[in-house]
């Protein structure tokens, strides 16, 4: 049974004695105000906040029908605690929970400070902690600390008897700015008889109220309730759709655990399919295809070719070329002002944690996310070529994209392990990470793709480990790579299926689909062993969190324009990752060769560019399905929608169009024009569903807006980020054998 | 959001700051997230009340190894039920808060700094000083009208303060400053309800809230006017809204829209100052469609008493006036009595001699025409209220200091006595005129008479003309000569003798032709008569009306003594913003007093509950209960003058001042409460209390605070509530008798019977032959049936017994004393009917009577110095009224030491109409220069469709207004508004003219922004 307050507007006399009583009992400090705007009367603090969990609305409505002419409504704002929330759903820890008396509760100890909640909360109400260098979530939790206080000891110094210990409870029970109301217009008890209380109010003074209670309905019903004489829009209140926000991620997220197994059964099957294919290929042809990653010699090879170390196959092909370390200088101009950028980014970041993130950043209660999960989001969209090209050159066999297989590879690894420091940055509280290992909250798509990104940077890890290897001729490092790494693919599914499923019959279909995969592609007796299994599980487990990237924002349908929202989110996400990762990488080879003067590989390219091409195509053919479907064309010619058609004429049509036959392919400056606006197509996609697509309104009441352009320490994280990123790749293809050596 | 605001340039200037911050930053959560779960584990709890307003709700402190670690509305309480206002939940950071004093500070002449000293120092300089200020300043003997009376007085010693205090604080105020010798004796309820203890007294007999807090829950409609309930007497906002939610009707009359407003089903803005002028209409209405209860006005008022035949009214002016003087001979405004001395009363009210006629004919003048004209309320309007309350019964009429506060203010509370007596809503349940007094202990403080001109008990403190206790009889009635006796015998003891007049001769007399109000003080002071200034919980700095005649008067002391929780602006006074300390040779002390949750004692709230507060924390730092203080330096005194023969020192020398220690707080309770000197035991009541000195009784109205040895004021049931009509007689106890509604015989029928049968509360019991019900009967004698004369008393402390119409001049006849009347009932001296004047400082002629446009008592300039200038309305066309607001109290001292509720407003305002903003092209949030005759300041403009101008006289009037509530100390700190205000007063009540006075605005120049003095 849930407990809720019933808040009647037309009792409040906005005396404020909720606003200081949650204060004092919560021990929450004043905040410095100024004279408010005059159509707020008296309204202080403007807005919620994590010093005040509470905040008594003014209103000021002319109507010539009321007293005066003037009706002054007083609201108190405060946390809605929804049946059904989407910032609980949000949270990735659960550190934001259900109480069993209804109450939406937070958890300090076990927050990481994501802010996905202040995000998905329709109404803007869970605030940071910006003045805090450990900034936790601030929120009304219904006093929840108060029904469990013990009895005093004494009272005028008598002691204290059974009998008033029962007064004394139920008095705790209550919230206190309900126990300290004057008015009467706060009343505490369960939902269901405070709805009946509320309809018998509006029964009995028929034309007083406006025929709504706000919250029955709202987000799928709310622990706070209002009734009103005037129209809730007119207060401020948002108009929100009565399903509950977390069933559509629930949906999304719900589909994990059966994805991951029938993913990685699709790409067994595919690749199963592809290596017959290409044994029957070989068999016509008389020789043997085999398709390496830099493998070392089994072990009777090995001893018998000992001087030879990590020779490359006899055997070899045309597309099957060696890889070598490139011989430039490097401390060029560029690299020395990515140096001092990475130097400032540092600097950055170091003063992150020494001011704390309020005072470094324009983070606020509004934009509780800003540069830096964008950055994120097209870094993870971008990153895409990685598995995409992984996935290609080993499940599908398309060998002819080896050669830019550990390029691929290590931007990938390069990337996710940097959005992973920003993401250092951007929690509040990183040093709880482990939260992240202890809780596994119902439906989070925080929780998935934090699980998911960070399994994956480890596969990413396990895929570029023989690059190293080969370098430095770590043999026995090689061959525990070659056993144990099936063996970890297995493990790292199983436990991702647990975590997301809690399941056991899940886990145990995850391991049987993926032991059974990791035996059958074992490497036998005398083969060179084949990354396959690494292979699968970046592809699925980049197909589960870029599409999960896409269900963090199913909670916001109120606030994300449906030119973007969307229920398919998650799909859209990651074919538009594709597109946006395979094009990635044509540009990245397109710098490669320009930046070391080396041969545009212009044929690989292509068959990268008709890749992105195909993506984009249905990406954009889905996403447009899905608008129409969903009745949304319309929406174009509203508000946002010239970001909508920059994304979509800029960003997916011209690309297709410039990237639509083989002949304009092939053509570098056509290509690599295809592939820039592709990778912007879904750069901008991911900047307007994070922020820009958004109608921000803030923290409650949204009586003053906020506005948001990152701070300089913002940028130098970012760019300096960005800056390591590409340093730290040329530093590697000068010191490992990545690239291809130059055929002169 | 900026870097700027995030100031993170000045944090990066040190990278080891940010450091050590940032260690606390990971701490401070932690701990605080840890201790929230078990905040009260193993707290003890104290029961306190509230120390804003006076509602006197209940709080309950809980404490942990003396430390307070929470504070919050008392649940069990029978007023707040556990809720609290901002300012009350708000409460706890007074006691920890860094701004409090913690050591007794001192300030030489001249001195640009204060010094911390120690106690000892700080009581041998005050005491020191009062004895040698007394000494040099002695007035033996007087000359009053060329007779020489003994006085045995000075008039250089004056003691402000009382309102913020327990009772026994100000009962020990009370009688140490008599027994000095000073009259000048005055606390802040001269600044807030000094006209309703004249009026209501004159109108019902006693000057209290005649109903009581949770009583108005029964009312079917309230007359809410001058007050803003719901700002700035909350918990009484919350039985209002109880009835509101039964139906009842509330009705707003003010100029301004506010939060009581918003509440309101009928809101009437009216013009500032003319309010009587609406009422009468209404009354005139209600009279002349016989809309009245007829039977209660001819049972229980003297309606049908013949008023005297030379009784006259012409042009503004009642008969009997002097011009030279400002002055009422009260004569002619009497009855007609009989062979016994008591009124001849008539058969009908038609009888064209009776008081009722005389009512008629006096306020027919009052259309709805000319009441619309002068007030700005439309005519249709005016016939609603007047049908609305007609209708509905029983009404409550709910007023505070927009009542008050004017030249006129007894005179407007007198109309809501009419008003009521005529509707029969006085003495029932739901009825009432109800003063909804300001000041925590206000009501306690004046019943305790911390004001010159009343002894304990609203005795009429006696004047040099009366040097005998059969003098001060002659005049006062035996009845409450009787209470004289028992007040001296607390205050002497055994040297109080029936030989000895109970000893007063010692008192020190007033000069009835002298001012001792605060007013009168600090013009005294100017003139050089008062030297020393002991300020106990005041801040008249911050609320005096024409601040400047303050600071002056301040600087003109020799010595000031502040006894307080702040440094206020009272206590800095020296170095205001604009002067040079060196100039001021004042010397001052500071000496730190412990707040309510670390005393104990009782206060009075203002529907005269008495309840006891626990000390549940000692007192920060070296603080110092009041009570304490007062002792400690009344035993030192009379130590510096323990040999000495000077028959000015005797009272000193007699005085019975011999408290405990530990328990001083009970041991004065309980002289207050009285005790039967034969048995050494408490009196039961005021019918224990005798003339012939066998009992003493400090404050005769307290009687029976101790009946049968318990302290009353310490119960708490909250279940008992036989009658259901929110009276719990076991909760604390409410003065007189237990008494909740005053007057309640008056819900009777002539033979005692309930007249509304559905909210019975007392009656005749014809069975066991006595007065019984739910409440203490409210009549002469309980045995005394409605066949005897006492049985018709229903206004028993008039002398005629009954409701006053015409507050006629009349001495009841003492059946055993000849030449000694029995009672005398009160007169306000500005006339026995309420006329309307215009404000000193008006907007507009005289729509009445333009030769006499305002109350032609009132002595004003009464300086010829220049300080009392009066604005014209070319000069200054705004009128400006000024108030207190619900977030911030009185002079602010506690309120803007409190970051909680400096968060909620944080800065002073002028509040306009969009009209007058646009015609000065000032807009929202810009600063204005407000100006007045006597000053000038500058603070932000609010622009508000809640503020309207009004058509009056057939011009257009526009209004403005300001909170009162700051000065240049504190945590938020603004210009005082009291710069602007006239110190005109009413001339009955002292109280000054803050609710309407005239301003100009202007646009303030940028470069003048921000608040200054």
């Amino acid at each position: 049974m849930s407990n809720a307050t019933l808040i009647d507007t037309t009792v409040c006399i906005g005396c404020r004695s909720c606003q200081v009583s949650c204060k004092q009992w919560n021990g929450l400090p004043a905040e410095h105000t100024t004279l408010p705007d005059n159509k707020l009367g008296f309204q202080n603090p403007k807005l919620l906040s994590a010093k005040s969990f509470v905040v008594i609305q003014h209103n000021e409505i002319e109507d010539a029908a009321a007293p005066g002419g003037v009706r002054n409504v007083f609201v108190k704002r405060q946390c809605m605690h929804c049946e059904d929330p989407a910032c609980v759903a949000a949270c990735p820890v659960t550190a934001m929970h259900k109480t069993e008396t209804g109450a939406v509760a937070y958890d300090a100890a076990k927050c990481i400070g994501c802010r996905y909640c202040m995000w998905a909360c329709p109404w803007g109400v869970p605030t940071a902690q910006w003045d805090s260098l450990a900034p936790k979530i601030s929120k009304c939790d219904r006093c929840s600390s108060r029904s469990t206080q013990q009895l005093p000891a004494a009272r005028n110094g008598e002691r204290l008897v059974m009998a008033d210990h029962k007064s004394y409870q139920k008095i705790m029970s209550e919230p206190v700015c309900v126990k300290q109301c004057p008015s009467g217009a706060l009343k505490s008890g369960s939902r269901e008889e405070l709805l009946q209380e509320a309809k018998r109010r509006m029964h009995e003074h028929p034309g007083k109220y406006v025929d709504h209670i706000y919250g029955e309905h709202e987000a799928g019903g709310t622990n706070t309730l209002y009734l009103s004489a005037v129209p809730f829009e007119k207060l401020g209140f948002p108009k929100i759709q009565t399903e509950p926000f977390p069933h559509y991620s629930a949906i999304a997220l719900g589909s994990v655990p059966p994805a991951v197994v029938g993913v990685g059964a699709l790409l067994g099957g595919a690749y199963k399919l592809s290596q017959r294919r290409a044994a029957v290929a070989a068999a016509e042809e008389g020789s043997v295809a085999v398709l390496d990653a830099p493998v070392p010699p089994s072990p009777k090879v090995k001893a018998s070719r000992s001087v030879e170390k990590y020779e490359a196959p006899t055997q070899q092909k045309e597309h099957h070329p060696k890889f070598a370390a490139v011989s430039a200088p490097l401390w060029t101009t560029a690299n020395k002002l990515l140096a001092a950028l990475m130097g400032f980014g540092g600097l950055s970041f170091l003063l992150r944690f020494v001011m704390g993130i309020g005072t470094t950043t324009n983070l606020s209660d509004t934009y509780a996310w800003g540069l830096w999960i964008i950055f994120d989001l097209v870094w993870i969209a971008v990153a895409a070529g990685a598995f995409a090209t992984a996935g290609l050159i080993y499940v599908f066999q398309r060998k002819d994209l080896y050669s830019i297989g550990r390029s691929a590879v290590l931007m990938g690894l390069l990337s996710y392990s940097f959005v992973t420091v920003t993401l250092l940055a951007d929690l509040g509280l990183p040093w709880h990470f482990y939260a992240l290992a202890l809780n596994s909250p119902k439906h989070s798509a925080m929780f998935e793709v934090s699980w998911c990104v960070g399994l994956y940077v480890t596969i990413l890890l396990l895929e570029f480990l023989p690059v190293p290897f080969e370098r430095w001729g770590l043999t026995h490092y090689a061959e525990m790579w070659k056993k144990y790494s099936p063996v970890y693919v297995v493990a790292a599914m199983s436990l991702f299926v647990f975590l997301l499923s809690h399941n056991l019959l899940w886990v145990a279909a995850t391991a049987v689909v993926f032991g059974s995969l990791a035996y059958a592609f074992r490497t036998k007796e005398g083969e060179k062993p084949v990354p396959i299994m690494l292979a699968i599980a970046a592809v699925t487990l980049s197909t589960m969190h870029q599409s999960s990237l896409g269900s963090l924002f199913l909670l916001m349908p109120d606030k994300l324009n449906h030119l973007w929202w969307s229920p398919m989110m998650p799909i859209s996400f990651f074919l538009s990752s594709v597109a946006a990762g395979t094009a990635l990488m044509v540009l990245v080879e397109m710098w490669i060769a320009k930046a070391w003067n080396r041969q545009l590989r212009i044929k690989q390219l292509a068959a990268m560019g008709k890749v992105a091409f195909w993506s984009m195509l249905i990406y954009q053919v889905v996403r447009l399905a899905d608008l129409t479907y969903r009745g949304n064309l319309n929406l174009v010619g509203g508000p946002k929608s010239t970001l909508f058609l920059a994304e979509v004429l800029l960003g997916g049509l011209l690309p297709l169009i410039l990237l639509s036959t083989d002949k304009l392919r092939n053509r570098s400056g056509t290509l690599g024009m295809g592939a820039g606006l592709a990778v912007a197509g879904v750069v901008l996609n991911r900047m307007n569903v994070v922020s820009l697509g958004m109608t921000l309104r803030g923290a409650m009441p949204q009586t003053t807006p906020v506005h948001y352009f990152p701070s300089i320490f913002e940028w130098g994280i970012s760019v300096g980020l960005i800056a390591a990123t590409i340093f730290l790749f040329g530093l590697g293809v000068r010191h490992m054998p990545v690239l291809p050596p130059e055929e002169s | 959001m900026t870097i700027n605001r995030r100031q993170w340039l000045k944090r990066a200037t040190g990278a080891g700051v940010g450091l050590a911050a940032g260690a606390l930053g990971f701490e401070e959560p932690k701990l605080h997230a840890s201790t929230k779960k078990e905040k009260l584990e193993g707290v003890q709890e104290f029961t306190s009340a509230c120390n804003f307003c006076a509602c006197g709700c209940g709080m309950i402190c809980h404490v942990k190894d003396g430390e307070l670690i929470n504070l919050e509305g008392d649940p069990d309480h029978v007023i707040n039920e556990g809720a609290l206002c901002a300012k009350g939940a708000a409460m706890s950071a007074t006691h920890t808060s860094d701004q409090r004093l913690k050591k007794p500070r001192y300030r030489a002449p001249g001195a640009t700094e204060w010094t911390e000293i120690s106690w000892e120092e700080a009581f041998e300089k005050v005491a020191r000083k009062i004895k040698t200020t007394r000494d040099a300043n002695w007035i033996a003997n007087e000359n009053i009208k060329g007779v020489d009376y003994q006085v045995n007085r000075t008039d250089a010693i004056g003691f402000l303060g009382g309102a913020q205090n327990t009772n026994e604080d100000c009962y020990l105020i009370t009688k140490a400053s008599r027994l000095l010798g000073t009259v000048s004796v005055e606390h802040q309820a001269r600044l807030c309800h000094g006209p309703s203890v004249p009026s209501l007294s004159a109108s019902f007999g006693r000057g209290a809230m005649t109903n009581h807090w949770l009583d108005m829950q029964h009312s079917k409609v309230f007359l809410i006017e001058g007050s803003n309930v719901a700002e700035n007497h909350i918990m009484g906002m919350k039985w209002i809204k109880k009835a509101q939610e039964k139906g009842a009707i509330v009705i707003h009359v003010d100029p301004r829209f506010t939060r009581t407003s918003s509440s309101a089903d009928i809101y009437a803005r009216i013009r500032a100052g003319s309010d009587i002028a609406f009422l009468n209409a209404v009354i005139n209405y209600i009279l002349q469609h016989k809309l009245y209860d007829e039977e209660y006005v001819k049972l229980n008022t003297n309606a049908l008493l013949h008023a005297k035949a030379d009784f006259e009214f012409n042009d503004g002016i009642f008969s009997g006036f002097e011009d030279e003087t400002h002055h009422y001979d009260m004569a002619s405004w009497g009855y007609e009595l009989d062979g016994t001395k008591k009124p001849s009363k008539a058969k009908s009210l038609d009888d064209p001699r009776t008081v009722f006629a005389n009512l008629k004919k006096f306020y027919s003048r009052y259309t709805l025409e000319l009441g619309s004209q002068i007030s700005g309320i439309p005519v249709e309007q005016i016939k609603l209220i007047a049908e609305t309350m007609a209708k509905h019964k029983p009404g409550c009429v709910v007023y505070a200091l927009g009542a008050t506060q004017h030249t006129y203010g007894v005179q407007q509370i007198r109309c809501y006595g009419i008003l009521q007596l005529l509707l029969g809503n006085i003495g029932v349940p739901g009825g009432g005129v109800n003063a909804l007094r300001g000041e925590p202990n206000v009501q306690g403080a004046c019943d305790m008479a911390v004001l010159n001109h009343y002894l304990p008990g609203y005795l009429s403190y006696p004047n040099a003309d009366q040097p005998t206790m059969k003098d001060w009889t002659k005049s006062n009635g035996t009845f409450r000569a009787k209470f004289f006796v028992n007040c001296m015998k607390s205050w002497f003891g055994d040297n109080a003798t029936a030989e000895n007049d109970f000893g007063y001769g010692m008192l020190p007399k007033r000069n009835p032709g002298k001012d001792y109000t605060i007013y009168g003080m600090m013009e005294s002071a100017l003139a050089g008569r008062l030297k020393m200034l002991y300020v106990i919980g005041q801040n008249p700095m911050v609320t005096n009306a024409n601040l400047k005649v303050t600071y002056e008067g301040m600087a003109a002391l020799e010595m000031l003594v502040v006894q307080d929780l702040w440094e206020t602006e009272t206590a800095d006074f020296w170095r205001r913003p604009g002067v040079n300390p060196k100039d001021i040779k004042t010397e001052v002390l500071l000496l730190p007093a412990a707040y309510f949750m670390e005393k104990d004692g009782t206060l009075t709230g203002a529907g005269r509950l008495v309840q006891w507060r626990y000390a549940a924390v000692n007192p920060p730092g070296e603080a110092k209960t009041d009570i304490e203080i007062l002792d400690v330096l009344f035993n030192k005194l009379r130590a510096m003058y323990k040999d000495s023969t000077d028959p000015k020192d005797l009272p000193l020398l007699k005085a019975k001042w011999d408290y405990p220690a530990k328990g001083l707080s009970e041991a004065v309770l309980r002289e207050i409460g009285g005790t039967d000197l034969k048995t050494g035991l408490p009196v039961n009541g005021i019918a224990d209390l005798q003339a012939d000195g066998t009992t003493a009784c400090g404050v005769w109205i307290y009687a029976g605070v101790f009946k049968g040895g318990k302290n009353l004021t310490k119960r708490r049931d909250n279940k008992t509530d036989p009658g259901g009509l929110g009276i719990y007689p076991g909760f604390a106890w409410t003065w007189p008798g237990n008494m909740h509604v005053l007057y309640n015989r008056a819900s009777c029928d002539a033979k005692g019977q309930p007249r509304d049968k559905d909210r019975a509360i007392v009656w005749w019991d014809e069975t066991q032959k006595k007065w019984a019900g739910w409440d203490t009967p409210d009549v002469p004698v309980a045995t005394d049936g409605p066949d005897t004369p006492n049985g018709q008393r229903p206004f028993r402390m008039n002398g005629e017994g009954v409701g006053r119409l015409l507050a006629a001049s009349y001495m009841d006849p003492d059946p055993k004393e000849k030449d000694l009347p029995r009672d005398v009932s009160y007169v306000p001296k500005d006339g026995p009917f309420p006329e309307f004047y215009e404000p000193i400082e008006s907007p507009t002629a005289n729509a009445m009577h333009p030769a006499v446009a305002t109350n032609p008592c009132v002595k004003y300039p009464r300086l010829k110095t220049g300080q009392h200038p009066i604005g014209t309305r070319e000069k200054f066309p705004y009128v400006l009224m000024t108030s207190s607001m619900a977030e911030h109290w009185c002079c602010g001292s506690v309120t803007r030491n409190s970051p909680w509720l400096n968060e909620l407003v944080p800065e002073p305002v002028v509040e306009m109409p969009e009209k007058l903003a646009t015609k000065l092209g000032l807009k929202h949030g810009e600063h204005a220069r407000v100006t007045s005759a006597r000053g000038e300041v500058i603070v932000k403009t609010v622009v508000t469709k809640r503020m309207q101008s009004l058509n009056i006289n057939g011009e257009e009037v526009m209004s403005v207004w300001m909170p009162y509530n700051w000065g240049f100390k504190g945590l938020s700190t603004g210009p005082s508004t009291n710069l602007l205000t006239i110190d005109a007063v009413d001339p009955v009540a002292g109280t000054q003219e803050t609710k309407a006075c005239l301003v100009n605005i202007v646009r303030a120049s940028d470069e003048n922004g921000g608040s200054h003095v």
